[in-house]
């Protein structure tokens, strides 16, 4: 900055003393001095306007700050949307499930009988010609029994393990 | 997120069909007065034991638990002397369809087709043990 910047700046501040205010003048064109004199005018009436206007802070900017903070807050918030979104994708989570356990398993939607829950003897055929076996379903219908007769008889007194 | 939801799905498939299983024992049933209590493991068998067979004590002489896969052969042995060669011919969701051989010792004396159905199981009357029977019971688990 050179040395006519710095007292142009300072002049324009009101910063000059009032011989240092003078001589300065003195040394510009009308021009300029009628530019520099309207500019310290509308900076002075800044100033004053400035100095009217009411904050509940000094510190004015801080103050404009809060102010934004609380109207955002006061914003309603995007939270029933989320929700939506969050149950949508559950029930496709429940559909991708439902529909694999089909494809991977499709016995599984398939309805029951009273017969997928009863053990039956299909065939029983013993190895000795003198043994025989047959077949009945247990007295609670569930359960199958396979009758051997003819086995050979093992003494008490033998090991059985 | 996909990912895990399918492995998690694939998971639950996987635990459905390794948790299936065939449980197999060797029972003395006898009848003695008084009669003698139940072996917790047997108390669900007892009663159709006692109306089929007509015993009312009974004796857990060995048991044991097999997972089977399908199509595969399997040793059952409930006991060293008594034990079962079995063929899972197919597996559904309620039963499976098996092919059984019963040994005693290294010789057959049975060989049936069963389909064995989930908490119906397939009880055998073996041969006579002293003044008792030996039953085997076959049951999924």
């Amino acid at each position: 900055m050179s040395d006519f910047e710095h007292d142009h700046t300072r002049w324009l501040d009101g910063q000059m003393s009032e011989t240092e205010r003078r001589k300065f003048e003195a040394s510009l064109d009308a021009a300029a001095l009628e530019e520099g004199v309207a500019w310290r005018a509308l900076r002075e009436a800044m100033v004053r306007r400035a100095g009217e206007i009411e904050t509940p802070s000094p510190d004015f900017f801080n103050a404009g700050i809060l102010r934004e903070i609380e109207r955002k807050v006061r914003l309603p918030r995007a939270e029933p949307k989320r929700w939506f979104s969050l149950a949508w994708a559950g029930a496709g989570c429940l559909a991708t499930a439902a529909l694999l356990s089909a494809v991977c398993l499709p016995g599984a939607f398939r309805p029951r009988s009273e017969a997928d829950f009863v053990s039956q003897v299909v065939s029983a055929r013993a190895a000795n010609p003198a043994i025989s076996a047959y077949a009945f379903q247990a007295p609670d219908h569930r359960g199958a029994v396979i009758w051997m007769e003819g086995t050979d008889y093992i003494p008490g007194d033998e090991r059985v393990r | 997120m996909r990912r895990t939801i399918f492995a998690l799905l694939m998971f639950g498939t996987g635990c459905v069909h390794a948790s299936n299983g065939v449980w197999s024992a060797l029972v003395l049933a006898t009848n003695e007065t008084p009669a003698r209590e139940v072996p917790a493991k047997l108390e669900a068998f007892a009663p159709t034991i006692k109306k089929v067979f007509g015993y009312n004590s009974l004796y857990l002489l060995g048991d044991r638990r097999k997972e089977i896969d399908s199509g595969t052969e399997d040793w059952l042995v409930p006991s060293e002397d008594f034990f079962f060669q079995l063929t899972s011919l197919r597996r559904e969701e309620t039963h499976y369809a098996i092919r059984l051989e019963l040994f005693r010792d290294k010789s057959p004396l049975l060989t049936t087709e069963v389909r064995l159905a989930r908490n119906a199981p397939l009880y055998i009357r073996g041969p006579q043990w002293g003044a008792g029977q030996l039953i085997l019971l076959l049951e999924i688990r």
